[in-house]
């Protein structure tokens, strides 16, 4: 895949978890742009390759990947990622309708909201925890 | 140009010491480097609708060069950066190196400078707040009330007064949110109570117009104060600089970087040397200076020109600035609710906490910021991004900010000093910054008081969310060369002009002998209008 197509591939998949459904096109080069500068990812950190390689397939393994970084890599390219991405969708018209959405249920819809949310993040990072901590102890198996 | 009043800078001070001095009819030169922002686009369209408008609303808000993007970095102090629209007003300057220890400056060289950023806090100091100063309330009191009617100042008469002295001049204030009114109205029920601890919460005095003014509109709550208000509600000097260019007698005169000032043997200044911006030293000759560079830039300037007399060894101590907390919090009232897209975005309330003396009266402003950019905010939360995200969305009316200030007094050892650059090279300013022994002390117990006050008024601080500023980061910097009775060589007199040159005078945050737990320009602005009427228009 060329670094356009990954780039494309990427963003897709991070609009999706932040939940924007819109098109995606104009933001392609300035995300492309950012990443290169991020240069290559550090050596020994086994997890970080397949963070990417995760987000690029998309799905629960992205979602598994994300949980683990908001965890246990804060700071490292799919946490770096997720915030660019954040920025370029606060920017869109339609941002109203997704990352900025917000619901108007009255804080006795919100609870509910929360425990579920919770509820995911935390069966998730049970399952990213012996892949993505395999990974950081072993090396990268992507 | 044969002399005559110079001001050096473009700042609320130096602005409004022009402004005195032309309305009365007499002549000023303004040297400045004055570097301008963009100019505000579509601007009656509200953020929703400006994000629709723009042609690139990814430069708009993040930058060509992606320089207001804030992404996860280690040991970062800072977590909310500039919007590329106020890039301009902190971009550094190549004249001006600096280097600083416990201390993160910033400097401007913006015209209209440091306040063209500023969030238009409008809070009079009060008598026992003066304690020290050469000069008591009733000579600051009218200048108040005069500058709230030139700029246009929004607040009401209500508990806020047992710290903030009221003034003439002031406009209705401006429409509250839901959030900011539904924890006033908690306030109100509360408010017996809350007095007994010292605790006082009121409207929030900004220099934001609730009324038309000329060819300033009142706030229309348009959700873009962030990017710099486009129909000039919010003053920034700026609006006074342009309302002054084309006046009879007020010359303007940008990219000029001062370097410093030339005196004669019987200690009067003679001249200014400055560069214009082909990197040419000038030198233009004055009768009077007058210094309104801001604290930093000015004792720049006055250090190098004493080095260039041969006074190389000069420190001036007793910097000061407000540390300050950013203690975000939620109002369980708001949870889930709609969210309003039209809402002013800075503070709409302020909340005054007595914790035991004029200098220790903490003040805290409530801030909403709903349309701020989310990243970098986000990044911060416990969870993974897409329900962080999601997590805010539900939040995101219920969210405040609650920003303290804290009151700083002088020290010695709190000092600035120049170092001589190498061979053709600018001269480096030193700035040294150590807070209190008992700083740490002081923030938990403001911080453990306004947790259990909010919690009072229906809202959550989360312990762990609280954020220090590092110290530089209120750019209230003040106190590098006091005015006193009696005092240093390297001082003000009770009228702000220097004890070693006669006819020299610091209108900015240099003269100011201590520094109350308030944002300082309104000060700035009524002193440089007291300075001017006593010294120069007597």
């Amino acid at each position: 895949m060329n670094d356009r197509g990954r780039s494309m591939r990427e963003l897709r998949v991070l609009a999706t978890m932040l939940g924007h459904a819109g098109p995606i096109d104009a933001m392609v080069e300035r995300y492309a742009a950012v990443t290169a500068d991020e240069g290559e990812i550090e050596r020994g950190r086994g997890d970080r390759g397949l963070q990417l390689a995760a987000l690029r397939r998309g799905g629960i393994p992205a979602r598994m990947a994300s949980v683990w970084a908001a965890r246990f890599d804060r700071h490292g390219p799919l946490r770096r990622r997720e915030a660019l991405a954040l920025a370029l969708l606060e920017c869109l018209p339609e941002s109203m309708d997704s990352v900025d959405r917000c619901s108007d249920g009255g804080p006795g819809a919100a609870w509910p909201r929360f425990l579920w949310w919770g509820l995911c993040e935390v069966l998730l990072l049970l399952a990213a925890l012996p892949v993505f901590g395999c990974a950081r102890l072993f090396g990268d198996p992507s | 140009m044969s002399g005559g009043v110079v001001v050096v800078g473009s700042g609320a001070s130096g602005v409004a010491f022009a402004a005195r001095l032309v309305a009365e009819g007499r002549p000023v030169v303004m040297l400045d480097v004055g570097r301008r922002g963009p100019r505000p686009q579509h601007p009656d369209l509200d953020l929703p609708g400006l994000k629709r408008e723009l042609a690139d609303p990814h430069a708009h808000f993040l930058g060509t060069a992606n320089e207001s993007l804030i992404l996860p970095v280690e040991d970062e102090d800072e977590y909310y950066g500039f919007p590329p629209d106020k890039q301009h007003v902190f971009s550094a300057h190549d004249r001006l190196p600096v280097s600083s220890r416990g201390f993160t400056p910033l400097l401007s060289f913006a015209a209209g400078g440091l306040a063209e950023a500023w969030t238009g806090g409008s809070y009079p100091f009060n008598e026992a707040e003066l304690e020290g100063w050469p000069f008591g309330l009733d000579e600051l009191l009218p200048r108040y009330g005069a500058v709230a009617r030139d700029i246009g100042i929004s607040g009401a008469d209500d508990d806020l007064a047992r710290f903030m002295p009221v003034h003439d001049g002031l406009q209705a204030p401006i429409e509250l949110d839901r959030h900011a009114a539904l924890l006033l109205a908690d306030y109100e029920r509360k408010r017996d109570r809350l007095a007994r601890r010292n605790f006082v919460m009121g409207r929030a005095r900004l220099a934001v117009l609730s009324e038309d003014r000329g060819d300033r509109r009142a706030c229309d709550r348009l959700g873009r104060c962030l990017w710099g208000c486009p129909r000039g509600s919010l003053y920034t000097p700026s609006i006074g600089l342009d309302r002054l260019i084309g006046r009879d007698g007020f010359d303007y005169r940008p990219g000029h970087f001062v370097e410093r000032f030339v005196a004669d043997e019987g200690g009067r200044v003679r001249a200014i040397v400055a560069r214009d911006e082909g990197g040419r030293e000038r030198e233009i000759p004055c009768d009077r200076l007058v210094m309104a560079a801001g604290t930093l830039a000015s004792a720049r300037i006055y250090l190098a020109s004493l080095a260039a007399q041969g006074l190389r060894d000069v420190e001036l101590g007793g910097l000061m600035d407000n540390r300050q907390m950013l203690m975000p919090f939620v109002n369980l009232k708001m949870l889930g609710r709609r969210y309003e897209a039209k809402s002013y975005q800075y503070h709409q309330l302020a909340m005054g906490l007595d914790l035991g003396g004029a200098m220790d009266y903490v003040h805290g402003l409530v801030t909403t910021l709903k349309t701020a950019m989310l990243h970098p905010v986000v990044q911060n939360l416990p969870f993974s991004m897409g329900t962080s995200t999601r997590f805010f969305g539900e939040m995101h009316t219920a969210l405040g900010l609650l920003n303290v200030n804290f009151s700083d007094s002088p020290r010695p050892e709190n000092r600035l000093a120049l170092e001589e650059g190498r061979a053709g090279a600018a001269p480096r300013l030193l700035i040294d910054y150590r807070p209190t022994a008992d700083e740490p002390a002081r923030l938990r117990r403001a911080a453990t008081s306004f947790r259990k006050i909010l919690r009072s008024l229906g809202a959550l601080a989360p312990k762990g969310m609280s954020h220090l500023r590092p110290m530089g980061a209120s750019v209230h910097y003040a106190g590098s060369l006091p005015m006193t009775t009696r005092g240093p060589e390297d001082g003000l007199d009770p009228e702000g002009r220097s004890r070693r040159f006669d006819n020299l005078w610091f209108v900015d945050g240099s003269g100011l002998p201590t520094l109350p737990a308030k944002n300082l320009t309104f000060t700035l602005m009524a002193n440089a209008y007291r300075v001017a009427e006593r010294s120069f228009l007597a």
